[in-house]
C-alpha cells in the first residue's frame, strides 16, 4: 500500500482513496495535485461551455437534409429530415385523439405517412397548413420506424409549407390519367350513390355526355356526412386519383361540393350536413 | 425459429457481451450499433428472428459482467454511480473479488424478481401505462426536482477565510448544477436538430454518451496512475438470506421503475430506490445496485418483448425497434427463459472471468490500457458518426469531465435525455426550439 500512498489520488495522511479532490473528505487533509489535473479541470470547463454554445450555433445554423422517401433505412430512426412531396391521403385533425396525419408521395416508390399530435397538431390546422390531397407540401419532422412502419413525427408545425396546386376547371370528358395528382374543378350530374361505412361513392356523369361518368368518394373522414339526391347538379373541387384503374376525383372537405341545382326545388342550395 | 438454433445464439450473445463487457468504458450499446451495421452488411448473418434474443442476451451479459471492470479498472457508467464507491472501498481492503460477487448476487436476485414479475407484465402493466401516460411530464419533472435538491453543499469547513469555505461549499454543487444544465442544454440541441449524419442517426446519442460517460472515467485512470493492491478471492460471502431479500427488493423498486418509466436510468432509480428503502447496510447497498442494475438494463429491454404493452424502454429497445415486433406473448415467455439462460451462464462467467482479470491485474499497464480504449471508442464514433460525432464527443466530454473533476454526481449527465423529453412530453418542446432558434 505505500505506493498508493504516495499517490495523490489517496489521502497522504489517512491513505484513503480520494480521486481528484484537494482536500481529503475523510480526514480534511489538504492534497498536493499535479498541475495536469489543475489544467484538466480548466480545460473541461471551457470545453464545456463554450463547446456547448458552438454545437448550438452550429445546429442553429445547419440546414435540415431532404431526404427521398424510398432512401429512409433503419438506420435513420429518429433522423431530423425534410421531405417535400405530394399528399395522397388524409386523416384530418381528431379533436378526441388530438392528432392528425396525411400521406406523402414524392415521387418515389413508397410514401410516408406523417403525423402530428397535440399543439402541434391544433398549430397546424391554425395556421391553415392542414393539406388537402394533391397539395405539394414540404415538412420537415423527426422519423419513427418500426419493423413494419414508418412515420415521421413533425414536432415544429412552423417548419412546414403547404403549396396548394392550381385548380383545372375541367370537364368530366377531359378528365384522363394525365390529370392524376392534378386538383380540378368538375360539374356533374348524381347519377348513382353508393353507402359504405367509410362513406358514400357517388358517381356524376357529364351534363353534356352523359355516357362519361366519374366516381365521386366521399368519405366521412374527409367530408362528413352528406346526401346529395340522385339527379342533382353538383360542382366538386378535388383531387384526382385512381381506384382499380377506374378514375375518381375526391373532395377533402365538405365545402369541395356545392349544389347547383336540386331535383325537387330547382334552387341553388347545399345540403351538405357537416359532421 | 429453431430451437437449437436460438440456444446457440443466445450463448454466442452471453459468450460475446461477457467477454466485450470485461473491457472498461465502451457500453454495450455502442457494440450492438456496430453488430447492427455489421449485419446489415454481412446480409443477415445473425437471422432476423433471432437477433432480438441474441442482442438481449448480450445485455443481460453486460449487466453482469460489466461490474467487473468497473470494480477493478473504475470505468462506471450512470448506473454505477453508486455501487463505484462501496466497490472501490471494498477493492482497496483487498475484497474486490468479494464486491464483484455481491453484486453478482444482487444480479441473480434481479433475474429471480425479473421473472416473478411476468403476471404484472400483462395485467398490471398495460393498465399502470394508461393511467400514467397524461402525467408522465411531472412524473419527470419530479424526479428532476428530486435530483436537484438532493444535491448540497459540501465542504470541510478547514478554508481560512469565510469566502474560502463558501467556495469551497458550494463548488460541487454548483459543479453538479452546471453539469445538469449544460447537459440539457446539449440534449435540446441534439435531440432537435443534431449534427449527426442521417443516415446514422439511429446513433446519434451514442457520440454524447462515449463523451459524458467514458472518456472522463478513462481520463482520469490516465490522470490519477491507480495502483491496485492485492486482492483476495474469498471462497464465500458475508451475506445472509434476509440481507439477500432485502438487498434485492429495494434493488428491483429502483431498477424496475428505471425500466418503466421513460429516460430514468439504474442510477437515478437506485438514488430514489436507496431513499425510499433508506439503505445504511454497504453489502445491502452492494447487492440492491446489483439486482437495480441488473432489473433495469435487462427488464427495460424485455418489455419490448411483451406484446401489445408498447413501451419502448432503454437504449437496446429503441436501437431494436425498427427490427422487431413482438407478437404473441410467447415472444416474452422465450425471452424470459433467454434471460435465465443468458443469466446464469454469465453468474457462472463473471466468477472465473474476475479471477483471470484478479490474475493479470499486477500486469495491466492502466494509462496504457485506458489511451488504447479511447482511441478505440474515438474510431468507432468517427465510423458510425463522422466527424461531427467527433466534436458532440469532445464537448460531451468536457461536460461530463465537471462531475469527476470536480467531485459532484455523474448522474446530473443524464439530464442530456431528461431535460429535453420531459420539455417534450410537456408540450414545451416546440417553445424552447423557438427561443433557442432552432426552427
Amino acid at each position: 500500500m505505500v505506493d498508493i500512498v504516495k499517490d495523490e489520488t489517496f489521502c497522504p495522511s489517512c491513505g484513503r482513496f480520494v480521486g481528484p479532490v484537494e482536500i481529503c473528505p475523510y480526514c480534511t487533509t489538504h492534497i498536493q495535485k499535479r498541475t495536469a489535473i489543475k489544467i484538466y479541470k480548466i480545460v473541461a470547463l471551457v470545453l464545456a461551455i463554450f463547446g456547448t454554445i458552438g454545437v448550438w450555433y452550429i445546429s442553429k445554423h445547419r440546414d435540415i437534409p431532404l431526404v427521398k422517401i424510398d432512401q429512409i433505412a433503419p438506420m435513420m430512426n429518429f433522423a431530423y429530415v425534410r421531405i417535400h412531396g405530394k399528399v395522397t391521403r388524409v386523416y384530418p385533425y381528431d379533436a378526441q385523439k388530438h392528432s392528425l396525419a396525411f400521406v406523402v408521395n414524392d415521387g418515389s416508390e413508397e410514401e410516408l405517412r406523417v403525423s402530428a399530435y397535440r399543439r402541434e397538431a391544433e398549430k397546424i390546422v391554425q395556421l391553415n397548413l392542414m393539406p388537402d390531397i394533391g397539395d405539394e407540401v414540404e415538412v420537415a419532422g423527426s422519423l419513427s420506424i418500426r419493423e413494419n412502419f414508418r412515420t415521421m413525427y413533425v414536432n415544429m408545425a412552423e417548419r412546414m409549407k403547404r403549396i396548394p396546386p392550381e385548380i383545372k376547371e375541367l370537364t368530366i370528358s377531359e378528365l384522363s390519367r394525365k390529370n392524376l395528382g392534378d386538383k380540378v374543378r368538375i360539374t356533374g350530374n348524381v347519377v348513382d350513390a353508393r353507402e359504405l361505412t367509410s362513406g358514400i361513392i357517388y358517381t356524376l356523369s357529364d351534363p353534356n355526355n352523359e355516357e362519361r361518368t366519374v366516381s365521386l368518394p366521399c368519405w366521412k373522414r374527409n367530408v362528413g356526412e352528406i346526401n346529395l339526391a340522385e339527379g342533382s347538379l353538383v360542382t366538386v373541387t378535388g383531387s384526382v386519383t385512381e381506384y382499380r384503374n377506374e378514375i375518381q376525383v375526391t373532395p377533402n372537405k365538405a365545402a369541395d361540393i356545392v349544389v347547383k341545382k336540386s331535383p325537387l326545388s330547382h334552387q341553388k342550395t347545399a345540403v351538405i350536413q357537416e359532421e | 425459429m429453431d430451437a437449437l438454433n436460438l440456444i446457440i445464439w443466445i450463448i454466442l450473445g452471453t459468450v460475446l457481451g461477457s467477454v466485450l463487457s470485461l473491457i472498461p468504458s465502451p457500453h454495450i450499446y455502442n457494440v450492438a450499433g456496430v453488430i447492427l451495421i455489421l449485419n446489415i452488411a454481412l446480409e443477415k448473418f445473425i437471422p432476423l428472428d433471432v437477433l432480438a434474443y441474441f442482442m438481449l442476451a448480450m445485455v443481460v451479459a453486460y449487466s453482469i459482467v460489466n461490474t467487473v471492470p468497473s470494480i477493478f479498472l473504475n470505468a462506471p457508467d450512470d448506473s454505477l454511480a453508486f455501487t463505484i464507491l462501496p466497490g472501490q472501498q471494498y477493492m482497496l481492503m483487498g475484497k474486490g473479488f468479494e464486491a464483484a460477487m455481491l453484486t453478482n448476487i444482487g444480479c441473480l436476485a434481479g433475474i429471480i424478481a425479473l421473472i416473478l414479475m411476468t403476471p404484472a407484465v400483462f395485467t398490471i402493466f398495460p393498465k399502470f401505462r394508461i393511467i400514467i401516460r397524461e402525467h408522465m411530464a411531472w412524473i419527470l419533472g419530479s424526479v428532476i426536482a428530486f435530483m436537484l435538491i438532493t444535491e448540497w453543499p459540501k465542504g470541510t469547513d478547514r478554508a481560512p477565510t469565510g469566502l474560502g469555505r463558501f467556495m469551497e461549499a458550494w463548488a460541487s454543487l454548483f459543479a453538479g448544477l452546471l453539469t445538469f444544465v449544460l447537459a440539457g442544454l446539449l440534449g435540446i440541441i441534439i435531440m432537435n436538430k443534431t449534427i449527426v449524419p442521417v443516415e446514422r442517426a439511429f446513433q446519434s446519442i451514442m457520440p454524447v454518451f462515449v463523451g459524458i460517460f467514458a472518456l472522463p472515467g478513462l481520463m482520469q485512470n490516465i490522470l490519477a496512475r491507480i495502483k491496485i493492491p492485492k486482492q483476495h478471492i474469498a471462497t464465500s460471502v458475508d451475506l445472509d438470506f434476509p440481507l439477500f431479500l432485502r438487498g434485492g427488493a429495494a434493488g428491483f423498486l429502483g431498477g424496475i421503475f428505471a425500466a418503466y418509466f421513460p429516460i430514468i436510468t439504474g442510477g437515478i432509480g437506485g438514488l430514489m430506490a436507496g431513499h425510499a428503502t433508506a439503505q445504511r447496510d454497504e453489502r445491502l447497498f452492494v447487492v440492491s445496485q446489483g439486482a437495480s442494475r441488473l432489473v433495469y438494463y435487462t427488464g427495460s429491454f424485455l418489455l419490448a418483448f411483451a406484446p401489445g404493452l408498447m413501451l419502448t424502454r432503454g437504449g437496446m429497445a429503441w436501437i431494436m425497434a425498427p427490427f422487431f415486433t413482438a407478437r404473441v406473448k410467447g415472444d416474452y415467455y422465450l425471452a424470459l427463459a433467454a434471460v435465465a439462460l443468458a443469466g446464469g451462464l454469465s453468474f457462472l462467467l463473471t466468477i472465473y472471468l474476475a479471477k483471470w482479470l484478479l490474475k493479470i491485474l499486477p500486469r495491466i499497464n492502466f494509462a496504457a490500457l485506458s489511451i488504447a480504449v479511447m482511441i478505440f471508442l474515438t474510431i468507432l464514433v468517427y465510423w458510425l458518426t463522422s466527424w461531427t460525432g467527433i466534436i458532440l464527443m469532445i464537448v460531451a466530454t468536457g461536460i461530463g469531465s465537471i462531475p469527476v473533476f470536480f467531485y459532484s454526481r455523474r448522474m446530473n449527465c443524464m439530464a442530456v435525455l431528461l431535460v429535453p423529453i420531459t420539455i417534450n412530453m410537456a408540450g414545451l418542446g416546440p417553445l424552447v426550439n423557438r427561443l433557442l432558434g432552432l426552427v
